[in-house]
């Protein structure tokens, strides 16, 4: 897959790969932008390009993963597009298979057995929703101090008492409890794939099957940053913070 | 096709070599494909762990001692086939003087030939003791319980599950409760997952 550079006109890059129009949408980017450049875009909504460029080109490309290049962007604006995807997910992608589900239970006859299925994403679901929530009310804003304590005059004691506050949470500990979220997705599809049987709607399963497949490489994408990205950048400022203290 | 599989491609001319690789990628999604541009590289790298080994026909007759040895991994790059002749129901030949799809046709033909019987889909059928493992996960037991209740050791009923989860390609314990529903092995009131 061609690399995609900021010289390109948007529309170009979305002809490239149409996945990229939700990713693009998380930026605030709306579709109708006639013949700008991905500069132009960026400039106009005070977007970073280097960071879209480089978050649209690991998307785009999945053996395309430039580490040192991401972990020269400012931790805040990663959080940033965290925060935007986790939303995206719970807003928009969950409910949309919800209801498709739904439509092909409808439209299936009543002997057809899809009700496991929609019973084992309903409690994905749940499980999803707790994920995303002890990051965004734990981890995120920890990971905020931590970005403040770093840039801003340093002053052991007040550090000290934050630590103390959160009971010596850390990024490590973030790390052992993040558990897997996309095999799940991955076995229904599969389940769906390989053993519904009886009668059902076609049409409908293939979208459930199509959208559960774009939220499952969505969050590897998601997970990827933060297992690859976001947890060894923080982990780096706690050594620094740490030295400090000791 | 070629999942699992690990493939050399063995050849002096570098732009061959690439091409061969990225047609292999592209169309047969092995493993891994490994580019050596000679004789040296490759063999101190050892070929013990490739499946298939790709490679042009000059290199074949320089080392032909040392390639004897090995030559059901053998695939042999040659322009036209009359250089061929008389040899191929030793060696598997690939013509590389034709269009691309002709190239992966031929691929394809020899590569099938060797990996079809590792393809049957009733290997991947489970058996008997399988399914009475895949029950009592899908109810929700931990492998303790089911090593107690099937009178086996707990060893066992780990290999038994990772077997389902290769056979089933369904990871998660959810999944495989709800295969267990969908085939009726078990039945909705009994599941707890």
């Amino acid at each position: 897959m061609t690399l995609i550079s900021s010289e390109m006109k948007m529309a170009d890059v979305i002809h490239q790969n149409h996945l990229l129009i939700p990713l693009i949408n998380r930026f605030d980017v709306r579709l109708g932008f006639g013949e700008k450049t991905v500069k132009t875009i960026c400039n106009d909504l005070q977007i970073d390009t280097d960071f879209f460029i480089t978050i649209i080109n690991t998307f785009n490309n999945e053996n395309y993963f430039p580490e040192k290049k991401l972990f020269t962007f400012n931790v805040l604006i990663i959080l940033k597009y965290l925060r935007k995807t986790h939303n995206y997910y719970l807003d928009i992608q969950i409910p949309l298979i919800e209801r498709h589900i739904n439509a092909l239970i409808n439209a299936s006859p009543s002997d057809s057995n899809l009700e496991p299925i929609k019973k084992f994403f309903l409690n994905y679901k749940r499980e999803l929703i707790i994920h995303i929530s002890r990051e965004e009310a734990v981890t995120f804003p920890f990971i905020e101090k931590i970005h403040q304590f770093t840039y801003n005059l340093f002053d052991p004691d007040i550090y000290k008492e934050y630590m103390e506050s959160t009971k010596y949470y850390s990024i490590k500990k973030f790390d052992e409890d993040h558990d897997n979220i996309d095999d799940k997705l991955y076995d229904l599809q599969n389940i769906l794939i390989k053993y519904v049987s009886g009668q059902f709607d076609e049409t409908l399963i293939n979208t459930v099957i199509f959208e559960v497949y774009r939220l499952e490489k969505d969050i590897k994408d998601h997970t990827r940053l933060e297992d690859k990205i976001l947890i060894p950048m923080v982990s780096d400022m706690e050594n620094v913070l740490n030295a400090k203290i000791n | 096709m070629l999942k699992g599989k690990h493939i050399a491609v063995l050849s002096t001319n570098c732009l061959q070599s690439l091409g061969i690789k990225s047609m292999m990628m592209e169309y047969f999604s092995p493993e891994s494909a490994q580019i050596f541009n000679d004789f040296n590289d490759f063999n101190e790298h050892g070929h013990s762990n490739m499946d298939f080994i790709i490679l042009d026909s000059d290199l074949f007759i320089i080392n032909n001692e040392f390639f004897q040895t090995i030559k059901n991994k053998l695939i042999i790059l040659v322009e036209g086939l009359n250089n061929a002749n008389g040899y191929q129901s030793f060696y598997s030949f690939i013509n590389i003087n034709l269009s691309q799809a002709e190239i992966v046709e031929q691929f394809e033909k020899v590569i099938l030939s060797r990996v079809r019987n590792q393809l049957t889909d009733n290997q991947e059928e489970l058996s008997v003791r399988e399914i009475d493992v895949l029950k009592l996960v899908a109810e929700g037991l931990i492998n303790k319980q089911i090593a107690d209740k099937l009178f086996i050791s707990q060893h066992t009923v780990i290999t038994h599950r990772k077997n389902i989860n290769r056979k089933l390609g369904i990871k998660t314990v959810s999944g495989l409760t709800v295969y267990a529903l969908l085939n009726g092995l078990i039945s909705s009131d009994q599941d707890r997952a």
